[in-house]
């Protein structure tokens, strides 16, 4: 009743001339410019709102719009939830910008049994989750979802399977690839969100001979799905190399990689419009392949030592890369989350870096409200260059 | 070109003229595709648009007619101006300037509206009245669909 004596209000609606009201273009153009929450709470109130907000178009002019301010997702388990924290990302080194942030949102949710997060990749604001039986799912962190893909009509019969997203920039179409990694098979793909006549159920991509993924380090690159696999798990030695799926065309290809090497971390990065090879023994010191020229197969050599260290054990952290910012800096995420906490910008070019001081997270009111005691909380996992999305799944 | 020729001629729906540079009209599609097709003179009378709320866009205009181009401080000073612009700008003006931006068809000014209309927006009830939505579920329908986007609710 308060609010409709708000004399703001009265005056607007008598000012307002009888009858005025907004077509529902311009209804679209003040809805997108929402937070997500918001847009979700007006699909509850109006069926107008819920027509605008769940329209294709809509979805990418929101996606597009947030993609305009990435953040770096924090995720933390315990017990059977899980929290997300997320942060503003720092796209560019400028010395007069701030190097603190503070926690733009986060939230908590159950997340049942053991699920693992490992493609690491938070693609176009979607993120693959395995589950133990090694089935994907699809986590939407916007809307808060895990959709669950339909089964295969025939099993692989072997469970430990590796699934990656893709996203192409063109049709703005979600694909799953997903393969056993123990035992060399074709992959297969899935259109997420239906993708008309038989997208909804998973097709055979040939063109490779079957061959066995990398579980970690894949990367998506304006509507390219790079990932590293070998012809058998037990080759991985000597016989490495790149996989490319083009996610639109679904035409698999693949590049010899100029590295034979049994140990240590591979990623896949994407470094100013360059695939890179980020290979780490967990030391300090890195080796990154940049690829030079795809036609030709030319990468590039480089052995950097890292500025800092990635380990530090006054406060039992270590650092470990999560992606690139859109200058070219990689980005560090500690293990330890503790209030405040540090997330390094590495550039490899000048090899300097900056600390961005993180306020917000693991602080006094949420470890008092969850019942964790002030020892440090560990990072589940970190996404570099997250958008929100509202796509459904 | 003589010096009127720069000049236009713009009348509000409620017969206000306003004598600004041809250049500073001329960021409104509308103007300038009316102004293409010469079937107007010097002077365009506006329909939708009240004197009061014209000013305003014609302030917008003058601003941006001056400084776009210009390098990065002088983009950076506009951006505080437009913050500025909007920053005390009641309900009902920033709505009959979105309306006014849109029917004139000036971008940036739609979009710096319907901004500054986001994120003045602090509860979803004050938007619907804002733009005049009606909630037209039934109680059954309201409460499925809440159920499904709890979260959207919780704080």
């Amino acid at each position: 009743m308060g609010e409709q004596q708000d004399p703001e209000k009265k005056e607007f609606l008598e000012k307002r001339s009888k009858g005025t009201s907004f077509e529902p273009d311009l209804i679209w153009e003040v809805l997108s410019r929402l937070p997500s929450k918001s847009i979700v709470q007006s699909r509850c109130v109006s069926k107008l709102c819920s027509s605008i907000t769940t329209q294709p178009g809509f979805i990418r002019s929101f996606a597009a719009r947030s993609s305009e301010s990435p953040c770096l997702l924090i995720l933390f388990k315990d017990k059977g939830n899980m929290f997300v924290f997320s942060l503003p990302q720092q796209q560019k080194h400028n010395l007069n910008s701030n190097n603190h942030v503070a926690v733009v949102d986060s939230y908590s949710m159950p997340c049942p049994g053991k699920y693992h997060f490992l493609s690491s990749e938070s693609v176009h604001g979607l993120i693959c989750v395995e589950e133990p039986s090694g089935n994907p799912q699809v986590w939407n962190p916007t809307t808060r979802r895990f959709s669950t893909l339909p089964k295969p009509a025939r099993r692989w019969g072997d469970d430990d399977r590796v699934s990656f997203v893709g996203y192409d920039p063109v049709d703005c179409t979600y694909k799953v690839l997903s393969m056993p990694c123990r035992r060399p098979r074709q992959p297969r793909a899935l259109t997420l969100g239906g993708g008309g006549e038989g997208g909804a159920r998973w097709r055979v991509i040939k063109g490779l001979p079957e061959h066995a993924p990398f579980r970690r380090g894949a990367r998506c690159v304006n509507g390219v799905l790079y990932y590293l696999a070998a012809p058998t798990l037990d080759d991985h030695r000597d016989n490495q190399f790149l996989v490319s799926f083009h996610v639109r065309s679904e035409k698999l290809s693949m590049m010899q990689v100029p590295w034979n090497l049994t140990r240590g971390l591979r990623q896949l990065l994407h470094c100013e419009g360059k695939l890179i090879c980020v290979i780490s023994n967990g030391g300090d010191d890195i080796i990154m392949w940049t690829l030079e020229d795809a036609e030709k197969h030319k990468w590039s050599y480089k052995h950097l030592l890292l500025p800092f260290s990635r380990r530090d054990p006054v406060a039992r952290t270590r650092f470990s890369l999560k992606g690139v910012n859109a200058a070219g800096e990689f980005i560090y995420v500690p293990s330890a989350l503790v209030n405040p906490f540090h997330v390094i910008y590495f550039d490899p070019k000048a090899v300097s870096f900056r600390r961005v001081v993180v306020d917000g997270v693991a602080d006094y009111q949420f470890r008092r409200q969850n019942g964790f005691g002030d020892y440090p909380l560990r990072t589940s996992n970190a996404f570099s260059n997250h958008v929100e999305t509202l796509m459904s799944l | 070109m003589s010096k009127s020729e720069k000049k236009i001629v713009l009348k509000s729906l409620d017969n206000e003229a306003f004598e600004v540079e041809k250049a500073v009209a001329l960021q409104s599609q509308t103007i300038w595709v009316m102004c293409e097709d010469k079937c107007v003179g010097n002077e365009i009378p506006l329909e939708n648009v009240t004197g009061q709320i014209l000013a305003k866009v014609i302030d917008y205009c003058k601003k941006h007619a001056v400084v776009d181009g210009d390098g990065d401080e002088s983009s950076e000073e506009l951006k505080n101006w437009d913050t500025e612009f909007t920053k005390n700008m009641d309900q009902s003006t920033l709505f009959n300037m979105i309306l006014a931006a849109n029917y004139l068809n000036i971008k940036s000014l739609l979009n710096l509206t319907c901004q500054a209309v986001a994120d003045k927006t602090k509860t979803i009830d004050e938007f619907h009245t804002f733009l005049n939505i009606e909630n037209n579920f039934t109680p059954e329908e309201e409460a499925q669909i809440c159920q499904e986007n709890l979260w959207a609710f919780d704080d």
